[in-house]
C-alpha cells in the first residue's frame, strides 16, 4: 500500500481516538434513557419484611411502592420502617416510598410508564397529564376496587370529588380530600402596604390594583409591583377559564357562567380585556420586564425578597403557605378577586392512581383507603415520627431540630388532608376554614368532563408550537396586543384550532346529554 | 515516504483488486485475528444501534402502554401528519437546513484557519495554551452556555444592556425579543463552542504532513500562502471531506441544546430559532405521545441517511479516494 492511503487511515485513527476521548469526557448524555430501568430491578429484589407478627388476615405479604413527586428525604428509611410496622398489622403489607424530584418528574414518569416498570401507587393529576396517561392505558380503572376496599374513602370524601375526577364515567384515580373550590387573587406584602399607608380593602378587581402599584413603584423601587412568569391576569385560575381537561389544548368555557359553548380562549371578551390591562401595567413598569423569558419561578422570586405581589390560586392560608416557604412569615396577606368555582381542575387536581403494572391492585387500594382514614398512618407519612421530626400538642405540631430530615411537604397528595396536623406557624383553624371554603362554590358546567384529544392528535401537536410561540409573550404584556393577537389568532386557525374546538364541543355535548 | 500523491492514489488499486480475487474463506483464514478483534465492536454496534431499530414501528402505531408496543393498533402515517400541518413545517425545515449548512461552513473555515495558524506558532507552549483554551467551551453544557449568553444579553442586568450600550450612548436592546440578531448570535455561539474540537482534528491532520513538502516549496520560493493553498489544504482534503460528510449526515438533526436552551424559550424568537428537534420536543411536552416523536425521529434519520449517500456519491464522482465508502 502506498503512503497517502496509509496516512489517511492514520489520520482517521487519530480522529477516532480523539472522538473517543472527547465522548468519554463529555459524560454519557445518551445513556441516561436506559438508566431508570435499572432502579426497579433493585427495588423489587428487596426482601419483603415479614419479621412482624403474622396478622389475623390471610393476606400474603406484599410490598407496595408509592411513586410521587418530591425531594427525597434523608430519614425516608426510618419512616418506611415505622410505616411497615403499622401496615403489616393492618394489611400485611410493607411500603417502598419512591419520591422523584419535581424537576425530573415529568420525564421519569413518562419513561416509567413507557418502560412498563412495576409500581403500584402513582401520583397523578389533571394538570399533570392524567387524561393522557389514561388514554394510553397507564392506570387501572378503579370502580370495583373502590367499592370493595375503599369504603373509608367513599364515606369521607365529598361525592363531587369522585364525580369530578371521572374520565368517560370511570375513575382512574382517587382524589385527595382537600380544597374543592378554587379562586384566584393576589398575595401581597402587607408590611409594605402598612408602611406606605395603602388601603387594600377596596381592591376587588385587576383595575383597582393600578393605584396601588403606582404608589409601590414610586416609593419602593426595589420591589417589582407584580411578578409574573406566564399568564398574568389571564391565568386560568384568575380569569376562570375551564379548558375541560388539559389546559394546553385550546377551547374553553367560563367556569363562572353557564354557557356551554366551547370557544378558543382568544375569542372570549374577557381575554382581550385582561390582556389590555396587563399590557398597560407592563408598559407602566409594574410587571417584571423579563416576564416572558425568565426561568425564576415566583416562589424563588418571593425568596429573593424583591416582589410586592403575585397572582395566585387562592385557598385559605395560601398567604401563610408562601410566607413560610420564603421566610416572610407574618408579612403577607391575600385578596380573593374572582368568583369561587368548582371544576375538574380541582376535583382531579391531586390523585393517587394504581399503575397497570401493579401485581396486587387490591392491596394498593387498601393502602389508599388507609391514607384516607387512618390518622396515624397519614400523619406519619406526611410529617414523620412524633418526638423525632416534630413535637405535638393536640392537633398543633412544632418543628424540631430534626424536622429538616423528613418534611416532604406533600400532604396535599396523600389521602385526606383534613386528618393532617397543623404546624404552629399556620392558622389553627385551617381545616375548619377549608371546610367553609369548600361550600357554595359556583359549579362549572364542565365539572367531571375531560377532553380526549386522540381524534385531533395531529392538530394538537401542531398547535402546541403556535401556542408556545405567542402565548407567554402576549399574556405577560410583553408585546403589543392588537398586532400580536391578530397574528396569533391567524396562526391558530392555520394550525387547525377550529377542528380541535369543534371536537371538544362534540364530546362536551355528548357528556352534557348523558348527565 | 511518498513522493507523489497522484501516483500513490493510482497504485492503491493494485493490492485492493488482488484481495478481491481471494475467496472469502481464504481471507477469513488469513486475517481471522482481525475479525476477532472486530467482534466486540460489532456486538456493541448491534446492541446499541441495530436492536433498538425495532422501535421504528412505534412511529406507525397508536401506542397504548397497557397493550405494549406490539399489541397497540397500527395508525398508518397519522403520526407524521402534524409535522406538515402548519406553515411551521416549512419554517423549521428551513431553519434546520440553513443553520446546519452555515455551521458546516463555519466549522470548516475557522477551525482550518486556526489549525494552520496554531501550527505556525513557534512556541510549543503558547500553541498548546491556545489550543486548550479554545477547546474548553466544547466541554461546557448548553445549559451553562445559555446562562453565559444570558449574562451578556439579559434585559436589565446583561453586560450589553447595562454596561456596553449605555457607555456607547446607544439605546438598550431587548435581545430576547429581537428576531433579527439571532441568526448571527446562534452561529457565533456554535462556532465558539465547537471550534476547538474541530481545530484539534485538523491540526492532527496537518502535523501528519511530511516536512519535505514544505522544505521543497521553500527552496522553490513559495510564499506561506502558496504553501497553504497548494500543500496543506490539498493534503488534508481527505479529513476535510470525511468531517463534512459526517456533518451532512446530521444536517437534519439540529443541536437541541443550542436551539432550545440559548434562546430561553422566547416565543417571539421562534420564527428564527425553532428547528425540527425543538419543534418535536415542544410537541412531545404537550401531547406526551412517543409515536409522534418517533415519527419525527424516523423522518430525520431517513433524510439524513439519504443525504449521506447522496453526498458520498457526489464525492465519489469527483475523487474516488476521498469518499467514505
Amino acid at each position: 500500500m502506498k503512503q497517502v492511503k496509509q496516512k489517511t487511515s492514520m489520520l482517521l485513527l487519530m480522529m477516532m481516538t480523539i472522538v473517543l476521548i472527547v465522548s468519554g469526557c463529555s459524560g454519557n448524555n445518551g445513556k441516561n434513557n436506559t438508566e431508570p430501568t435499572k432502579a426497579p430491578a433493585a427495588a423489587t429484589d428487596k426482601p419483603v419484611t415479614t419479621e412482624e407478627d403474622p396478622p389475623a388476615s390471610d393476606l400474603k405479604p406484599y410490598q407496595i411502592s408509592l411513586v410521587y413527586p418530591g425531594t427525597p428525604q434523608a430519614d425516608e428509611k426510618k419512616i418506611e420502617e415505622a410505616l411497615n410496622k403499622l401496615l403489616t398489622e393492618k394489611i400485611n403489607a410493607t411500603i417502598d416510598l419512591r419520591p422523584i424530584d419535581w424537576g425530573a418528574w415529568d420525564d421519569k414518569i413518562n419513561l416509567m410508564v413507557a418502560s412498563q416498570e412495576e409500581v403500584d401507587i402513582v401520583f397523578t393529576a389533571q394538570w399533570n397529564g392524567h387524561a393522557k396517561y389514561v388514554a394510553k392505558g397507564a392506570f387501572l380503572e378503579l370502580g370495583d376496587l373502590l367499592e370493595q376496599y375503599g369504603k373509608g374513602i367513599t364515606d369521607s370524601l365529598d361525592p363531587a370529588f369522585i364525580e369530578g375526577s371521572k374520565i368517560n364515567n370511570k375513575n382512574y384515580g382517587i382524589p385527595t380530600n382537600k380544597e374543592l373550590a378554587a379562586a384566584g387573587g393576589i398575595v401581597y406584602r402587607k408590611d409594605v402596604t402598612d408602611e406606605l399607608g395603602i388601603d387594600m380593602t377596596n381592591v376587588k378587581t385587576p383595575q383597582d390594583l393600578d393605584a396601588v402599584y403606582a404608589v409601590v413603584k414610586e416609593k419602593r423601587p426595589d420591589l417589582t409591583p407584580l411578578y409574573t412568569t406566564a399568564g398574568a391576569f389571564n391565568s386560568h385560575f384568575f380569569a376562570n377559564y375551564d379548558f375541560l381537561g388539559d389546559s394546553t389544548i385550546p377551547g374553553a368555557i367560563l367556569k363562572d357562567k353557564d354557557d356551554t359553548k366551547v370557544v378558543p380562549m382568544e375569542q372570549i371578551d374577557r381575554y382581550k380585556e385582561l390582556l389590555n390591562i396587563t399590557r398597560d401595567y407592563f408598559k407602566k413598569g409594574y410587571i417584571n420586564a423579563d416576564a416572558a423569558t425568565t426561568q425564576v419561578a415566583s416562589a424563588d422570586a418571593w425568596k429573593a425578597g424583591t416582589v410586592f405581589s403575585t397572582l395566585e390560586p387562592i385557598k385559605p392560608g395560601k398567604d401563610a403557605e408562601i410566607a413560610s416557604a420564603s421566610g416572610l412569615t407574618g408579612k403577607l396577606a391575600q385578596i380573593m378577586m374572582n368568583e369561587k368555582t368548582v371544576a375538574t381542575s380541582e376535583t382531579a387536581g391531586s390523585m393517587l392512581g394504581i399503575s397497570f403494572t401493579s401485581k396486587d391492585p387490591a392491596r394498593a387500594m387498601m393502602l389508599i383507603n388507609l391514607l384516607h382514614t387512618d390518622k396515624e398512618i397519614n400523619n406519619l407519612l406526611n410529617f414523620g415520627i412524633e418526638g423525632d421530626h416534630y413535637t405535638r400538642n393536640g392537633e398543633i405540631i412544632t418543628a424540631t431540630g430534626n424536622t429538616a430530615n423528613y418534611n416532604p411537604g406533600s400532604s396535599w397528595m396523600f389521602g385526606n388532608q383534613f386528618l393532617n396536623y397543623v404546624w404552629d406557624t399556620e392558622d389553627p383553624d385551617k381545616w375548619a376554614k377549608f371546610k367553609e371554603f369548600n361550600q357554595n362554590g359556583k359549579v362549572s358546567p364542565g365539572l367531571g368532563f375531560v377532553f380526549d384529544s386522540e381524534p385531533v392528535k395531529a392538530e394538537v401537536g401542531a398547535l402546541a408550537n403556535v401556542i408556545r410561540q405567542y402565548q407567554r409573550a402576549l399574556e405577560t404584556g410583553s408585546v403589543d396586543v392588537d398586532k400580536t393577537l391578530a397574528e396569533y389568532e391567524k396562526k391558530l386557525k392555520d394550525a387547525g384550532v377550529d377542528k380541535v374546538v369543534a371536537e371538544k364541543q362534540k364530546q362536551f355535548d355528548a357528556f352534557l346529554a348523558s348527565k | 515516504m511518498a513522493k507523489q500523491a497522484p501516483e500513490a492514489a493510482a497504485a492503491a488499486y493494485i493490492p485492493r483488486s488482488s484481495v478481491k480475487k481471494m475467496s472469502h474463506l481464504r481471507i477469513f483464514r488469513k486475517y481471522w485475528m482481525f475479525y476477532v478483534m472486530m467482534l466486540p465492536a460489532i456486538v456493541l454496534l448491534v446492541l446499541n444501534n441495530y436492536i433498538p431499530m425495532f422501535g421504528i414501528i412505534i412511529a406507525f402505531k397508536n401506542i397504548n402502554y397497557a397493550d405494549g408496543i406490539l399489541g397497540s393498533p397500527w395508525s398508518g402515517l397519522r403520526n407524521f401528519e402534524y409535522l406538515f400541518k402548519t406553515s411551521d413545517a416549512w419554517i423549521i425545515t428551513r431553519n434546520t437546513l440553513l443553520y446546519n449548512s452555515g455551521f458546516i461552513v463555519l466549522n470548516l473555515v475557522f477551525p482550518i484557519a486556526f489549525a494552520i495558524m496554531l501550527n505556525e506558532i513557534r512556541s510549543r507552549f503558547l500553541a498548546k495554551l491556545h489550543q486548550t483554551i479554545m477547546f474548553l467551551p466544547y466541554f461546557l453544557s448548553m445549559v451553562v452556555i445559555s446562562y453565559l449568553v444570558f449574562g451578556f444579553m439579559s434585559d436589565e442586568h446583561g453586560y450589553l444592556n447595562s454596561s456596553l450600550l449605555p457607555s456607547l450612548g446607544l439605546e438598550k436592546v431587548q435581545w430576547y425579543f429581537t428576531q433579527e440578531v439571532w441568526p448571527y448570535i446562534l452561529p457565533i455561539v456554535n462556532t465558539w463552542k465547537s471550534m476547538g474540537y474541530f481545530t484539534v482534528i485538523y491540526m492532527a491532520a496537518i502535523i501528519g504532513i511530511d516536512d519535505e513538502y514544505y522544505e521543497a516549496a521553500t527552496i522553490d520560493g513559495a510564499s506561506k500562502w502558496k504553501q497553504m493553498t497548494s500543500i496543506t489544504v490539498p493534503l488534508i482534503m481527505p479529513v476535510i471531506t470525511i468531517m463534512t460528510l459526517l456533518q451532512i449526515g446530521k444536517i437534519f438533526n439540529a443541536d437541541f441544546g443550542l436551539f432550545f436552551q440559548v434562546p430561553r424559550e422566547s416565543g417571539v424568537l421562534f420564527p428564527v430559532t425553532n428547528v425540527i428537534d425543538t419543534y418535536v420536543y415542544r410537541t412531545f411536552l404537550t401531547v406526551g405521545d412517543i409515536g409522534l416523536s418517533s415519527a419525527a425521529g424516523l423522518l430525520q434519520s431517513v433524510v439524513g441517511f439519504t443525504l449521506v449517500f447522496l453526498s458520498n456519491w457526489v464525492v465519489r464522482r469527483i475523487n474516488k479516494e476521498n469518499a467514505l465508502f
